[in-house]
């Protein structure tokens, strides 16, 4: 039997054993706790971030965003073109060219894009006027780049009658189109030459009050088509080399040509490939031809393009 | 002998080891005799004892002040041997009988604190019964607690400890009767 000295120590002894014991795991506890608070921190903070949405790949989808709505902005320029108007520009083209017609997949882009055409050029032709493209003949003729989505100036679907003129628009375009792949944003945005109502200023003799021709000049044996993607005032008049009239080409007074023949016809200064049509009110159209490589200055483009017409298109 | 409350008091309040160190020197031995009465078994009982002082050295309970010091202590005692006993119930009890060093502490330590030749000879009779007849009987004739505290030590209605009383005096002067003493001159 201990005696209660003994006993004393002992207990004494085991309460200052189970303080340290206590002491030693609080240490413990306040380790762990500072090595896992800041994992736990961390890993809030990052689950935090993942369902914000923070993490997810934004940039890429941005990147993809704004190619599809610069690619539907070509595409929009596309869609709005009237292409029977074009096509009866091209038409006389091909008549002068006289080459056989391989405008297959022209004709195949024209009917998937049928429906829509009609609208959108009565809608959108002031937005669409200015991304025409100069070279109508280069667009069709770069299949590979059209099949994706540019599609050439489709007719309208009342536009049946011009067909047969589609069908002999297309060498026209095939002769210009090896130089001009070169260039892909005029390419693309090629067909929206084809909507320019509001520049010519003889409009009275479309029966729907939307006619639209690609006007072209003939020079030195080069044509000349007008490119509304070009910003006219970016170019200084050099020389006069007369009247539209003067010249070959496709340029009436009538179905809303945008050139017509009493417009005088200007060299620039800054590119032997620009001519610059001065119209009786001031208006003036760059006219480029297939050679029309670089130096240009395209207008800006402010329609939104909407998604649903990259819907369509493919 | 309510120093203990004071004394506890300024252990849980200052720290003062002193003061733990006097009440292990007043309760010790009364403590170790009653949970004897529990456990039957005087070591078991001393070791049961260390523990309620370690007990109260490290978790620091609250005295709510309701009873007396000691009615407390016993209290948180007994709890200690009934947890004791659930853990240990599967082993297998020695006989205090077959245990002659057992029965020379228990009388060492009841020498010391009985004191008494008379009361010496009741508690040595009291061994021989139930642990509930040894604690009543401890506790009110040894230890000198009233029905009430007594009860609230063994966790029993006042009635029914005096219930066990009167069959606990029964069983022990039947007991000191058959072992030769005359239970009236005691």
């Amino acid at each position: 039997m201990k005696n209660y000295e003994d006993m004393a120590k002992d207990v004494l002894h085991r309460i200052d054993e189970y303080e340290n014991e206590r002491k030693m795991k609080r240490a413990k506890m306040t380790k762990v706790a500072a090595s896992v608070t800041p994992v736990c921190a961390a890993a809030v903070v990052g689950v935090g971030l993942w369902k914000g949405g923070a993490l997810t790949p934004h940039n890429d989808q941005l990147i993809a965003s704004t190619v599809e709505s610069t690619a539907s902005d070509v595409i929009l320029s596309v869609d709005n073109d009237t292409s029977a108007d074009k096509h009866s520009a091209n038409n006389n083209n091909a008549d002068r060219n006289g080459e056989p017609t391989t405008s297959v997949s022209a004709t195949d882009r024209q009917t998937a894009t049928a429906d829509t055409t009609i609208p959108r050029v009565t809608e959108n032709d002031k937005n669409v006027v200015d991304g025409s493209g100069a070279d109508n003949a280069s667009v069709e003729a770069n299949t590979p780049v059209s099949d994706d989505k540019s599609v050439p100036a489709s007719d309208n679907n009342a536009n049946t009658n011009n067909e047969s003129q589609r069908t002999t628009e297309a060498p026209a375009v095939q002769t210009e189109a090896p130089v001009q792949q070169t260039t892909p944003p005029v390419q693309q945005t090629e067909p929206a030459t084809q909507s320019f109502p509001n520049n010519s200023g003889d409009f009275s003799n479309g029966e729907n009050g939307v006619c639209i021709a690609i006007s072209t000049l003939e020079w030195n044996g080069i044509t000349y088509n007008d490119n509304e993607t070009v910003d006219a005032s970016a170019y200084s008049r050099d020389r006069y080399i007369g009247k539209v009239g003067e010249f070959g080409g496709d340029h009436q007074n009538n179905c809303g040509y945008m050139v017509n023949p009493d417009d005088d016809v200007y060299t620039t200064k800054e590119n032997v490939h620009v001519l610059i049509v001065v119209k009786a009110n001031g208006t003036m159209i760059a006219m480029t031809n297939p050679a029309y490589l670089d130096g240009v200055v395209y207008k800006q483009h402010t329609e939104d393009a909407l998604y649903e017409d990259i819907q369509v298109w493919n | 002998m309510d120093n203990g409350a004071s004394s506890y008091r300024r252990f849980r309040d200052n720290g003062d080891q002193n003061a733990l160190v006097e009440i292990i020197r007043d309760y010790k031995d009364g403590l170790i005799l009653y949970l004897t009465s529990i456990v039957g078994n005087v070591q078991t009982a001393e070791e049961l004892a260390e523990d309620t002082f370690v007990l109260i050295g490290t978790k620091k309970p609250k005295d709510k002040g309701k009873g007396s010091f000691k009615t407390w202590l016993y209290t948180i005692g007994r709890n200690v041997a009934i947890d004791y006993l659930r853990k240990h119930s599967k082993h297998i009890e020695v006989s205090i009988d077959d245990n002659a060093d057992l029965i020379s502490d228990e009388d060492a330590v009841e020498a010391e604190y009985i004191k008494k030749e008379q009361k010496i000879t009741v508690h040595k009779a009291m061994r021989k019964l139930a642990p509930e007849y040894q604690q009543v009987l401890w506790l009110i004739y040894f230890e000198e607690l009233s029905n009430k505290e007594t009860a609230k030590i063994m966790k029993k209605s006042v009635r029914s400890v005096e219930s066990l009383l009167y069959r606990a005096r029964k069983s022990l002067k039947s007991q000191l009767e058959m072992e030769g003493f005359d239970y009236e001159k005691l």
